[in-house]
């Protein structure tokens, strides 16, 4: 675990130190784990859009539609905070599903360049994911790729709307729930992280 | 005329006719694709579909223009404060041009004289000449201006304001503002068609996409597309309009006489840039999550290729050469 994060670490400080004073560019972070069960046992864990209790941080997660496309799910985490996202494609046989996020609820509000700025639970702008599970003998590989923007669209960003603070959150995201999904299962195994931007 | 004069005359000429036909020979279409997260520049040669070429070009390359009168290709780079050029013939980087702030959309006007690069964070488009790349004008714009396009006539630049959510028609004689309209919730992309009397925007934020007459820049219809609708490019002589939605990995296909919906095709995932090959069939389509570009028969509305670019290809702005 510990390599992990300094390799993270030293990924976002690369990261951020090339994209300060530019455009948002869109980033494409994957996490990817190794897990020691079959892929079909994996799958069972997480294949219902209504059913996030795997992920650490969540308290609950409601969707209106379960697993058809265009199904809502406003996931309520520990701390109250709540993300609404809306299924945008299943499929049972690749073991595969995409979402996006349609809503967050604001942690703080703060002061920047003259404005308000509400900061959301995950501080990224047009967030889609995919969560895949692929059968490797009787293992598997789970990959989860998330596409995002920073939280703030114009120049000079705030230090909690930058790619550093949305990279942060996201990784931290898919790294505990992998290595908590692994652990249920019974294994122990790291998370791979690669970032683009 | 004696008879030898008039051979030399003769050879002469089929000596330029041969000439000429090895140089059209020679001159084939290519579609420039921008890899944003690999800082290069996928060059596609339509007739067969295959990548004959990866440029590097640094800056997250992001916008797309070919100037066919003068060989060039220009690529906006947000995070090089600028545009690069490219020459078509040889392939490779000539120049760089700095702007300032953060170029993305980039067109050049029908006579292949003058570029324009809008600046997304100062509300400005910059003209340059494309002779010696120095600064003509700076025109203000709305906020965010995004995508851009010219009228065939060389009359007019189109420019959509993304967070003005507005189009901005600007006088080419005069580089000067004529009329602003309010289309949907954030345009992105837009088209202008051949006779220069419709203007299409994508509107990113209220999946529509918006479509406007030249003449007094007056709002006509709005037509429902998919998810986070990108760009737009027009094929069969203008009857269709394929618009990229990059949510829902389609194209939405319109029939640009009924404005119906009349097909929804299947893509790689985040279709983002989209033009048409001059030979006015085939659809080209860059898909930025898969780093794909996807190639629609217009006439099937078929995918009949799928070709391997680089990671993050965007594509945007009117890609491929004559």
């Amino acid at each position: 675990m510990k390599k992990v994060w300094i390799f993270v670490s030293l990924a976002l400080l690369f990261f951020t130190g090339v994209s300060n004073a530019h455009g948002p560019v869109r980033g494409k972070l994957t996490v990817s784990i190794s897990i020691d069960a079959p892929a079909e046992k994996v799958w069972d864990i997480i294949k219902d859009f209504d059913d996030m209790s795997w992920l650490p941080v969540v308290e609950s997660t409601k969707a209106d539609k379960g697993n058809d496309k265009g199904s809502s799910r406003v996931i309520t985490l520990k701390d109250g905070g709540t993300i609404t996202e809306e299924l945008k494609k299943y499929d049972a046989d690749k073991m595969s599903y995409k979402y996006k996020i349609t809503d967050m609820s604001t942690v703080k509000t703060i002061q920047h360049a003259g404005k308000d700025e509400d900061i959301p639970v995950v501080p990224v702008e047009n967030y889609q994911a995919t969560i895949t599970v692929k059968p490797k003998g009787d293992k598997s590989d789970v990959t989860w790729v998330a596409t995002y923007y920073r939280g703030y669209v114009n120049n000079n960003p705030p230090a909690e709307l930058n790619e550093e603070a949305a990279d942060k959150a996201v990784t931290g995201i898919f790294t505990d729930g992998l290595t908590n999904l692994a652990k249920k299962l019974g294994d122990s195994s790291d998370v791979t992280v690669k970032m683009k931007r | 005329m004696n008879l030898l004069s008039w051979k030399k005359k003769y050879s002469a000429i089929s000596l330029l006719a041969t000439f000429l036909l090895s140089f059209d020979l020679t001159a084939k279409p290519y579609a420039f694709i921008t890899n944003q997260l690999d800082n290069s520049v996928s060059v596609i040669e339509t007739q067969n579909n295959k990548v004959i070429k990866t440029i590097p070009v640094i800056g997250k390359p992001a916008g797309v223009a070919v100037n066919n009168n003068k060989s060039h290709v220009y690529i906006s780079t947000p995070d090089g404060g600028g545009f690069v050029v490219l020459d078509t013939k040889k392939l490779q980087q000539t120049n760089i041009v700095k702007v300032g702030g953060a170029s993305l959309g980039i067109a050049v006007d029908a006579k292949g004289e003058r570029i324009f690069v809008a600046d997304w964070y100062e509300n400005t488009v910059s003209v340059f000449d494309s002779h010696k790349f120095q600064l003509i004008k700076m025109i203000e714009v709305g906020r965010s201006p995004s995508g851009m396009t010219v009228s065939k006539d060389n009359q007019w630049l189109y420019v959509a304001n993304r967070m003005d959510d507005s189009i901005s028609q600007i006088d080419l004689t005069t580089l000067k503002i004529k009329n602003t309209t309010k289309v949907g919730a954030h345009p992105f992309g837009l088209s202008v068609d051949s006779n220069g009397t419709h203007i299409y925007t994508a509107n990113v934020e209220s999946n529509d996409v918006t479509v406007l007459q030249s003449n007094g820049l007056k709002r006509l219809a709005t037509i429902k597309v998919g998810d986070r609708p990108y760009a737009t490019a027009l094929a069969l002589n203008d009857s269709l309009l394929f618009v990229t939605n990059q949510d829902d990995s389609t194209i939405s296909v319109v029939d640009t006489k009924t404005l119906k919906i009349i097909s929804v095709i299947e893509v790689g995932e985040k279709p983002e840039g989209i033009s048409t090959d001059k030979d006015d069939q085939h659809v080209y389509v860059a898909n930025w999550f898969d780093s794909t570009v996807s190639v629609i028969d217009a006439k099937t509305l078929k995918v009949v290729d799928t070709i391997k670019t680089g990671e993050g290809s965007r594509a945007f702005g009117l890609f491929i050469s004559e």
